[in-house]
């Protein structure tokens, strides 16, 4: 299956295709003053995979170690473009760590009810 | 005397994630559990970025002081940088920002509130807004800021419990 991976100093996007998904996975810290630029085009490049293929996009937080909250930004507006859409869209966090589980159980919020956005802690 | 951890660095991004990285040494070599080393860490990164976002650096010597303290059971992380004091937007913001914070019972409730605003704006926009949010709701911390006779703003984070 297809693997991409991006790195910006120290936050890592692993971007892989699978049979039933397609994952993009944080690793490391992103401490960027404009993550932005580096993180919406990896995640737009996720999303066109998806639409194309009609898999759910995973995002999946549990390996990374810190973000600050230039990071939160653009996950925060894709989700809302994706809970106006037809897009699945999964976050996968670490429910152990204090601050994931602070940090992403505050995103369901964006949660809908037929669980097409779906904020899940592992 | 209570004991602190006494930080400096300039102005420039990359200098603080090596300050958050040496706060979260200090704490966790006296002790502190994974959740308050992580607040602590995410409250210096939060408000060292503001300082160099929104700080005056008219001189090269002038710097972003840091300074966490250890008292009575509670975390103290203060911020100091000089602003320009004509520049009275920021410092308004800032007020207005502290205060809507206060006005929530429970700071999830207005992270809760800002996440709908931010969800809104154009995926390139480079505002973010939550950064002192985050440290009221996830930082678990009381805000506060004060600009002193020499045009330094100090913001502070009380983290309330210590464990």
């Amino acid at each position: 299956m297809a693997l991409e991976t991006y790195k910006a100093d120290t936050l890592t996007l692993e971007l892989r295709e699978e049979e039933g998904a397609v994952y993009v996975v944080w690793t490391g810290r992103s401490t960027g003053r404009d993550p932005g630029p580096f993180i919406v085009p990896v995640l737009q490049k996720a999303i066109e995979m998806v639409r194309e293929n009609s898999k759910p996009l995973i995002l999946d937080f549990q390996n990374i170690a810190f973000m600050n909250s230039s990071t939160l930004t653009p996950i925060i507006r894709l989700l809302e473009r994706a809970r106006r859409s037809v897009s699945t869209i999964r976050i996968l966090y670490k429910r152990e760590l204090k601050w994931q589980e602070l940090n992403f159980s505050a995103l369901e919020v964006f949660q809908t009810p037929d669980q097409r956005i779906e904020i899940r802690g592992v | 005397m209570h004991p602190t951890l006494h930080l400096s660095v300039r102005p420039r991004w990359e200098e603080i994630d090596a300050a958050r990285e040496e706060a979260v040494a200090y704490l966790r070599q006296h002790d502190y559990g994974d959740a308050v080393v992580n607040a602590a860490g995410m409250i210096v990164c939060e408000l060292a970025e503001n300082a160099t976002k929104y700080g005056a650096f008219a001189e090269p010597h002038q710097r972003i002081h840091i300074a966490l303290t250890r008292r009575d059971g509670t975390l103290i992380i203060e911020v100091k940088s000089p602003v320009d004091a004509g520049d009275d937007e920021n410092l308004r913001r800032l007020d207005r920002t502290v205060q809507w914070i206060r006005g929530f019972q429970n700071p999830f409730e207005a992270y809760l509130e800002r996440l709908k605003e931010v969800s809104g704006q154009s995926l390139e926009s480079r505002e973010s807004g939550l950064g002192l949010v985050r440290i009221a709701y996830e930082g678990q911390s009381a805000l506060d800021f004060f600009l002193d006779e020499h045009d330094v703003l100090a913001v502070s984070a009380v983290h309330r419990s210590q464990s």
